[in-house]
Parts: C-alpha cells; structure tokens; sequence
C-alpha cells in the first residue's frame, strides 16, 4: 500500500513536471547577441543592432551556425555595422535588405528606455519622437504609457500620486505596468489595546493601523507601534505612531 | 519516521526518472542534430565579402499561419517558392554554396519540396546532402549534379515532406569535396 502511494505521487509530481515542461514553444532561434555562434534569425521586420553612433558600427561576427536574413520573415530590412564572418554562414532571402551602417530608431516618447512598439525605423533621420535603439533599456519590451517616463516595465519605485492624465494609465497607480497594483507597506494589521483583565500583569496591544486598516494608495495614515505596560498605568495605551504615505507601483 | 521515509523514496524515485529522462532527451539531440561545418575557420576576422548582396529586389511573398490548429501556435511562416544566397567565408575551405530555390517553403503535409542549389569548387564536388529536421524526425536527403563529377553548377533534390513543422523546421545544406565541407542552413523555425 505504501509503495502505491508512493508511486502514486511519484506520478504525479512527474506529470506536473512533463506538463510544465512541454509548455515551453521550440522556437527559432531569435539572435540577441552581437557574436553568433549557432543558428538564428531576426525577429522583426526591420531589426539589427545598433550602436547608437552617428554611423552605426556595431559589428556583428558570425563564429559559426548561419545568420538568416529573410526566412521567416519576407522582406526584412536589418541595420548593423559590419558583418564579420569567421565562420558559419549567411543565408539571405530575397527581398531582404541588410542595411550596413545605418541607423536603428524606435519611438519613445518620454524618453524612459521602453519604446512605444517593436517597430524599428531604419533610417537616417529620427521618426516623430524616435529615438536610438541603442538607448533602449530592453527594446523587445514595450511601455505600457509612453506619455510618462515614471510608467515603465521594471519600475521600482513606489509612489504617493496617481499617474497624470496624458496617457492610457492615467489615474491608476500601475507605475510598473504589470496590471497589479503592488503597496509599498502591505501590513493589515489594525492597532489594538485592550486593557480589560490586564493578564499576566501587563494589558495586551497590537501594532497596526490607526484606523484600522491598510491605507489605499496615495493616501497617508498613522502607524502606532505599542509599547508594552503594566496594569498600575491603565489609564492609558503607550503607542508610538509614524505616518506614513502608501506608494504604489 | 515512516512518513520521511516515504517523501525519500518518492524524492528519490522522481530524482532517478528525471536523470534517465534527461539523458534521453540529451541523446537524441545530440543524434538528430546537424554536424555543423566540418572544416575549421581561419580565426582571422573577415569581413563579409561583397557577394552579400545589400539590396534585393522587392518580392511579396504572402504570409499566413501554417495551421491554427495547432498549440501553441507556430510562427507563421511564407508560403511558395523562395530564392536566397548562400555566402560563406572567404576562406573557408571546401564547396562554395551559393545560389538556391525551395520549392514551396512551406509544403503540406506529405506534399512534395524541391531544393535546388548552386554549389562551386575548383575540384570536383563529390556530395551534397540536404539535412531536414521537422518536428519528430530528421532526414538526409542525397541532393543530384546535373552532371556527374562537376566542380561547379546546380544540384537538386525533391522529398516528401511527411513530418510536421510546426515547431521545428531547419533545412541545412552541406557539401563535400576533396578540399573540404561546408555547410549552411536554410531556414529556421
């Protein structure tokens, strides 16, 4: 019986296991490094990589594996520097262009290193509030409010005042963009004295909420952290109290 | 006691299957997998040489999902007949691939596919073999000259394509002469 059971859930672990595995897609593989050492393509349209100078020139070295340009994806336009191969390959399909020193841009409006699209422009000039891809902090990952450069993927901090109208998260507190609003001071704790019985010769308190519960984003609310006493000061609860401003992200 | 007894053995039972689990997946990959370029690159860095054409006249080849009944969906892949061009570093040793059409790109499922592919050397090129691997399987295809013994021209091959590729589709090509071997792939998926 014990050896069933133990089977039992060896199966089960194992099929959780299987299950979480399989749901990972085998993919292409995308290139996101400058040096290529095995197999990939682009992802986009019009992609490359960029240094951000006045000309372009980021090299990218092809070590081995095969560089494809066009395969998936007719008609893609890459910018990079210069190619280097010192082995492997370049396959290019044709309709595809590889623009060598030409600039990569993508709109970011406010300037936060989160573009507005995955839409890269490759051209000389920037695009309406288009900036370098190479100022971009992670350009396959967009910005949720490209009006506000406190709104980004990756925020950290946390804050006291609804995001200003402009953009799509106005008025929300979802500085971070993951659709959650996370507080900075989660404790529910409501603060608490009770000084009937008085046991053990001391009265009992709880630290927590003034009000009793946790304050709403943006909103400020006392803390009382009680202090323990004895019976013979009953006549009052000692607490220290801090105030403090919920920010949220 | 018992009751740590029984998380140990199903801890260890579960450790077992995950490692023989391991070392299959492990194996067949290491199997199925491609040799890659047999001929050793000159470290020295190269630039690309100009047969790496910058600009292509504009195709339009129509793009759209390969099946929508398939989970998670594949990357839609472009449909009919595509031409590329192969280049290899400039001093690699062996065939030059160059030149080549696929026949569709993307052939239903046990429909036909032809590759045909320039491949140049100063000697006589002795094989070409296509290298297809699809989702369950991978296959190696004897590619023809269109003459016996040529050091330079097109060689072609025409398969059945009775796999999917839904999510695993690498078509590589790789040439052999008594100067060496090349190889490249062809598409990615």
């Amino acid at each position: 019986m014990d050896l069933k059971k133990t089977l039992l859930t060896t199966a089960i672990f194992l099929s959780a296991f299987l299950v979480m595995t399989s749901m990972s897609p085998v993919n292409a593989v995308v290139c996101s490094s400058t040096t290529i050492s095995s197999t990939c393509e682009f992802q986009y349209a019009k992609d490359g990589f960029d240094s951000g100078d006045a000309t372009n020139d980021q090299a990218v070295t092809v070590s081995s594996g095969t560089l494809i340009i066009g395969s998936s994806v007719p008609n893609q336009e890459l910018a990079i520097g210069k190619l280097i191969l010192n082995g492997g390959a370049v396959t290019i399909y044709d309709g595809a262009k590889l623009h060598l020193g030409a600039k990569i841009w993508m709109v970011d409006q406010d300037a936060d290193g989160y573009p507005a699209s995955t839409t890269q422009y490759i051209q000389e000039v920037a695009p309406a509030n288009g900036r370098r891809k190479a100022a971009m902090t992670l350009p396959i990952v967009t910005d949720c409010d490209d009006t506000q450069s406190n709104v980004r993927p990756n925020q950290t901090g946390f804050f006291t005042t609804a995001i200003p109208a402009g953009g799509p998260k106005a008025g929300t507190f979802d500085y971070n963009c993951d659709n959650v609003i996370t507080k900075q001071y989660t404790s529910s704790a409501a603060y608490a004295c009770n000084t009937t019985g008085c046991a053990d010769h001391y009265y009992t308190v709880v630290s927590g909420w003034a009000d009793g519960s946790n304050p709403a984003c943006g909103t400020t609310e006392a803390y009382r952290t009680a202090s323990y006493g004895t019976c013979a000061s009953l006549s009052a609860c000692n607490y220290g109290t801090t105030n403090y401003a919920q920010g949220c992200k | 006691m018992l009751k740590n007894t029984k998380v140990k053995n199903v801890f260890l039972i579960s450790l077992l299957i995950l490692a023989i689990v391991f070392v299959v997946v492990s194996y067949y990959y290491s199997q199925i997998v491609p040799t890659q370029v047999e001929q050793t690159p000159d470290l020295t860095e190269n630039e690309v040489p100009t047969d790496i054409p910058e600009e292509f006249p504009l195709t339009e080849p129509v793009v759209s999902d390969v099946s929508p009944t398939v989970s998670p969906t594949p990357r839609p892949l472009p449909h009919g007949k595509r031409t590329f061009v192969v280049s290899l570093p400039a001093n690699v040793k062996g065939p030059r691939i160059g030149k080549g059409t696929i026949d569709p790109y993307d052939p239903a499922l046990n429909g036909q596919q032809s590759l045909v592919i320039e491949v140049n050397d100063t000697v006589s090129v002795q094989k070409v073999v296509a290298v297809l691997k699809t989702d369950n399987k991978t296959v190696e295809h004897a590619l023809q000259p269109e003459t016996p013994g040529q050091m330079k021209g097109n060689w072609t091959g025409t398969w059945v394509m009775d796999d999917s590729y839904d999510y695993t589709y690498v078509l590589s090509v790789r040439a052999t002469s008594a100067n060496g071997t090349t190889m490249a792939d062809l598409t990615t998926r």
